[in-house]
């Protein structure tokens, strides 16, 4: 067969078995690299080869699974050499048949941040050996297998796009449940693989023909009909006295058998199964074509553990978003992701169904912060997000560090635009917004708009984006300016729907600007966009009336079948305007009451040291109205804090208490400096600060205690998170003038990163003192590696922090 | 035999967290009051959602451990007294629940510390359900086993956590890997090793002579140790 043919053929074709099963047989010692054979024997690996060859299997996979640098450390040959060896083998065996030799590629072994220490960028470079040794060795394609990780998937994708010119087939290994280890669905895996450009999509590894059969029959649903798919089961599943797996040859073909149905590009065994398995096959897919009938393609976005199919109104959150908002907008320039990831919390809690993600502001490098906010989102929601913004640079940077299947917010109709973000849109396998304008300016006319985006859609298909993933935007006219358009919205909405085919979005609350009583507006338009067949609804979640109106449109459209998603939501509620009523007399009668008894700042006082989130946030809303900012700090949370902490030190209360009361001074203190970015008074910074979990450990736990309580006391954190390189530390000291730095390690592995990281500290010439703390340290220990101080725990670095300050 | 092939388990996720274990995590003493308690039941919600428990395990002849490296120290040796025999099991939670534990922790210190210590305790449980089925194992084949005894008790360094890992192919059969510092991601996992001998064996405890944390664990101030609380 030749590479150009290898998805022409008009039968399914046959791949191998599985390599470690009869290296084992053939007495490999558990612990040993299989992949160095291809060196020390490579006579046994291409008789192994060969017999699958001989057996049937038109692509046989050469003995390089394991060959990365991680699992290779301490090897004596590099991982080109192992994969140049393999590969040579492998076509040795190959050529008599005719087969196909594919580099095979598995996971590095480490686990990618945030859940693991391995950087995204670093396993795309490990990726980029790997795959260049075997396009370079005369690989004819790349078989990457047994993912767990979409991540890493994407890593391995990008680096096989970006550096061969190989057909790719991409597989990953699902669990019992329908998904993998790290809660990948088979729908987020189709969506993003075939999306970054994978060539076929299969399933491979961990259960036999029987169990994955439903997957893969959701796989080849959720790709087109001509999309090839493929499987690679093991012998069944493992014996529960470890004596192998559980089915023979012949009920191997047995269970492949219903497969026909999937009209699969290809199939073959993994774990367990060997030559005898395969030889068997075939015959079974004979008259069997590759390909199965065009069905209709869903729409989907997705991360890895959450796959949204939009059909029908679908909530977008547009809080991640500093357009005039003063407090966001220092968020963004401090580099504060903890404020930027409670917005992305409190939608997903207050149903958001994807994030719009806009971090363009005055004075800050978007395309950097793009890339960060990204990421640090990813690490705390599952839902998919929006990218938003005009600069094509930050888009790039967002989707190439997105896990999972993205879209762009967005494109127009001009030219040079299109130009530039459809490339993007199709290399990342993102789904894209089109707003229906162009160099000409906004049409009053809805005929005009459809026509921009009739061009949009146009230009999008050329450019190889599928229907499905085109979002058109029409458009929201604010109704005080333009109020005679604003029906064009709906008019063109509808139009795009019907003649393009393509799915629809709308900033929804755009509508409503300059006029009193928001919500009233945004709600009745909402619901006018939606009966016009609006999809995305970019609005504020938070907005009880217009979550309301979603939730009331799927029951009177019966799309949500038997009410039962509105009863879900609703059944325990007030209308909002009820409740507010309710409010309104119950609050300031009991706070009036406390102020009474104690003076001004004791209901604060009283719910920081209680540890009342809401009651601490409502209180110093209060506070505001009259007192200053600062006032309130110095006057109430810190003595509050002080009293608890002293309490703490005596042993009258423990860590939970100590914690409760600081989330309450944290909400108090999100109050605090929303009033100062109001009122446009700089910070209310008592002295900046830099906390780092050193590199190699994942542990930072105490390293975000401390930080709230540093934050809680008045000094500005620059938290640069956990596993921190001792040259970002450095970096970021010299950069940001920060004369305190925090460090911490919880094990005795990573003490020697907390050395180096202060070693360099020193050898940098930096003006700065070190506090360090973990559970192994001891005071003796820090003097030894350097340290000015020794914290043992949050309320000292606070101690630390006011002497050093002198505040 | 030497080492064995790895197998997975099966093991049915907790009814709930064990909530009084995560107090004792949070830093409670004793009974945790009211507020704290509703924290650790409101965190445990999400957090127990989150996990996705998975054990693979193996049984090797103790020589083939000690040869292969895996074994380095005394306490371990001594724990194994009297077995010739010895299991290697891994267990855990899955990225879910880290991921979870830092959505808590968004504007909410002290949930996600809660939650953290949430994780902490469904692994110890998640540990124990692996333990109890091996338990049963052995009953069946006539067989006796110690406690579990893991990595960084008295003087087993983890350093050998890498081996352990690669003899128990948890990257493929479990999710689980260990970084080149020694640490295993996801983090509510738990790696241990249980003496098997053919007569009833106690596994003696490392105890404290050797605990890295000696010097200034909590339990030992209290006249305590982290076993007996």
């Amino acid at each position: 067969m030749q590479v150009n043919e290898l998805f022409r053929q008009s039968n399914t074709i046959l791949l191998d078995g599985g390599m470690g099963t009869m290296l084992q047989a053939a007495g490999l010692k558990l612990g040993a690299r299989p992949e160095e054979l291809n060196i020390t024997d490579p006579a046994l690996i291409e008789g192994i080869h060969g017999q699958y060859a001989a057996a049937g299997s038109r692509i046989v996979n050469a003995n390089t699974f394991g060959a990365s640098a991680h699992k290779l450390a301490g090897s004596a040959y590099t991982l080109e050499q192992v994969i140049t060896a393999g590969i040579e083998n492998c076509k040795r065996a190959c050529a008599p048949y005719g087969a196909l030799t594919a580099l095979d590629v598995g996971p590095l072994g480490e686990l990618l941040e945030p859940s693991g220490t391995l950087a995204f960028e670093d396993a795309v470079a490990e990726y980029t050996r790997i795959v260049k040794a075997g396009e370079a060795a005369g690989a004819d394609l790349i078989f990457f297998e047994t993912y767990t990780d979409l991540y890493e998937l994407k890593a391995a994708l990008l680096a096989a796009k970006e550096n061969t010119h190989l057909p790719i087939l991409a597989s990953m290994s699902f669990e019992a449940g329908g998904r993998t280890f790290t809660g990948c669905t088979v729908e987020s895996f189709a969506a993003t693989a075939r999306g970054l450009g994978a060539d076929a999509v299969g399933i491979n590894c961990s259960l036999g023909p029987k169990e994955i059969f439903p997957m893969a029959k959701r796989l080849a649903e959720a790709v087109p009909g001509n999309f090839p798919v493929f499987v690679k089961p093991n012998a069944g599943l493992p014996r529960a006295d470890g004596s192998g797996y559980d089915i023979t040859p012949q009920l191997f073909a047995l269970q492949i058998k219903p497969y026909r149905e999937l009209h699969l590009f290809a199939a073959g065994g993994c774990c367990g199964t060997t030559p005898e398995f395969i030889k068997l096959l075939n015959g079974t897919f004979a008259g069997c074509t590759p390909g199965r009938p065009a069905h209709r393609m869903p729409s989907v976005l997705c991360t890895p553990v959450d796959t949204v199919t939009v059909d029908g109104i679908t909530v977008v959150g547009e809080r991640i978003n500093p357009t005039g908002k003063k407090r966001f907008q220092q968020a963004l320039r401090e580099g504060d992701m903890n404020y930027v990831l409670e917005q992305a919390v409190s939608q997903a809690e207050a149903g958001a169904q994807i994030l719009d993600v806009n971090v363009g502001a005055p004075g800050v490098d978007e395309p950097v912060l793009m890339e960060q906010v990204v990421k640090a989102l990813q690490s705390v929601t599952s839902l998919p997000l929006q990218l938003d913004s005009s600069n094509v640079e930050a888009l790039a940077r967002g989707l190439r560090v997105y896990n999972g299947k993205p879209i762009v917010n967005s494109t127009n109709g001009e030219p040079e635009k299109l130009a530039a973000i459809l490339p993007l849109c199709k290399k990342y396998g993102a789904a894209i917004v089109g707003l229906a304008i162009d160099e000409k300016g906004i049409q009053p006319k809805a005929a005009d708009r459809v026509a921009i985006a009739r061009r949009i859609t146009e230009a999008a298909l050329a450019a190889g984006i599928p229907r499905e993933d085109i979002y058109i935007d029409c458009l929201t006219l604010t109704a005080s300016a333009q109020q005679e358009d604003v029906l064009a919205t709906v008019q063109a909405l509808e139009a795009c729907k019907k003649e393009l085919g393509v799915r629809t979005v709308l900033g929804v609350s755009n509508i409503s600007f300059g006029l009193p009583c928001r919500t009233y507006l945004n709600t009745t338009f909402l619901t006018m966009a939606m009966y016009a067949g609006l999809d995305l609804a970019i609005m504020n979640p938070s907005s009880e009336e217009m979550m309301a109106a979603v939730y009331a449109y799927n029951v009177l459209t019966n799309r949500d079948k038997q009410s039962t998603k509105y009863i879900e939501r609703f059944a325990d509620r007030v209308p909002a305007s009820t409740a507010l009523a309710q409010a309104a007399k119950a609050v300031p009668a009991a706070s009036a009451a406390e102020a009474e008894l104690t003076g001004p700042y004791a209901a604060l006082m009283k719910a920081v040291e209680k540890g009342l989130k809401g009651d601490a946030a409502a209180h110093t809303r209060a506070l505001l109205a009259e007192k200053q900012p600062l006032e309130v700090v110095d006057e109430a949370l810190i003595p509050a804090l002080d009293i608890v902490g002293t309490k703490y030190e005596k042993g009258t209360l423990f860590l939970p208490q100590l914690l409760q009361a600081a989330s309450a001074a944290q909400s108090a203190f999100e109050e605090i400096k929303t009033a100062i970015a109001q009122k446009g008074e700089g910070s209310a910074s008592k002295g900046r600060i830099v906390l780092a979990t050193v590199k190699g450990d994942v542990h930072d736990i105490g390293k975000n205690i401390v930080r709230v309580i540093l934050e809680n006391y008045g000094f500005e954190v620059l938290d640069l998170g956990r596993d921190v390189p001792v040259e970002t530390v450095v970096d970021t000291v010299r950069e940001k003038d920060v004369h305190l730095v925090g460090l911490s390690a919880l094990m005795t592995t990573t003490l020697k990163s907390m050395e180096e990281t202060i070693a360099a500290l020193h050898a940098a010439k930096l003006d700065c003192k070190i506090m360090v703390g973990g559970a192994v340290l001891t005071p003796e220990y820090a003097e030894k590696i350097g340290a000015d101080w020794y914290a043992k725990d949050a309320k000292r670095s606070a101690d630390i922090a006011k002497e050093f300050f002198g505040v | 035999m030497a080492i064995g092939v790895p197998r997975p388990l099966a093991i049915e996720k907790p009814q709930a967290v064990d909530l009084v274990q995560a107090a004792r995590y949070f830093g409670a003493h004793g009974e945790p009051d009211a507020a704290t308690l509703a924290l650790l039941q409101k965190c445990a919600v999400p957090l127990l959602a989150a996990a996705m428990p998975r054990a693979v395990w193996l049984l090797a002849d103790t020589p083939a451990l000690t040869e292969a490296g895996l074994l380095p120290g005394e306490d371990v040796h001594k724990h194994l007294t009297g077995c010739g025999q010895a299991i290697l099991l891994a267990v855990t939670l899955g990225p879910g629940v880290d991921a979870q534990i830092r959505r808590a922790g968004v504007g909410d210190i002290a949930a996600g510390v809660a939650s953290d210590a949430l994780g902490s305790a469904l692994a110890e449980q998640a540990a124990d359900a692996a333990e109890a089925q091996l338990r049963q194992w052995a009953a069946t084949e006539g067989k006796y086993l110690t406690g579990r005894f893991s990595p960084g008790y008295g003087d087993w360094n983890i350093a050998v956590q890498p081996l352990v890992a690669a003899a128990l192919d948890t990257v493929r059969k479990a999710g689980l890997c260990v970084t080149d510092t020694n640490l295993m991601t996801p983090r509510k996992s738990v790696t241990a090793l249980l003496g098997v001998s053919d007569h009833p064996v106690k596994g003696q405890l490392a105890g404290c002579g050797h605990c890295v944390l000696r010097t200034r664990c909590e339990y030992r101030k209290r006249g305590k140790t982290c076993a007996s609380e």
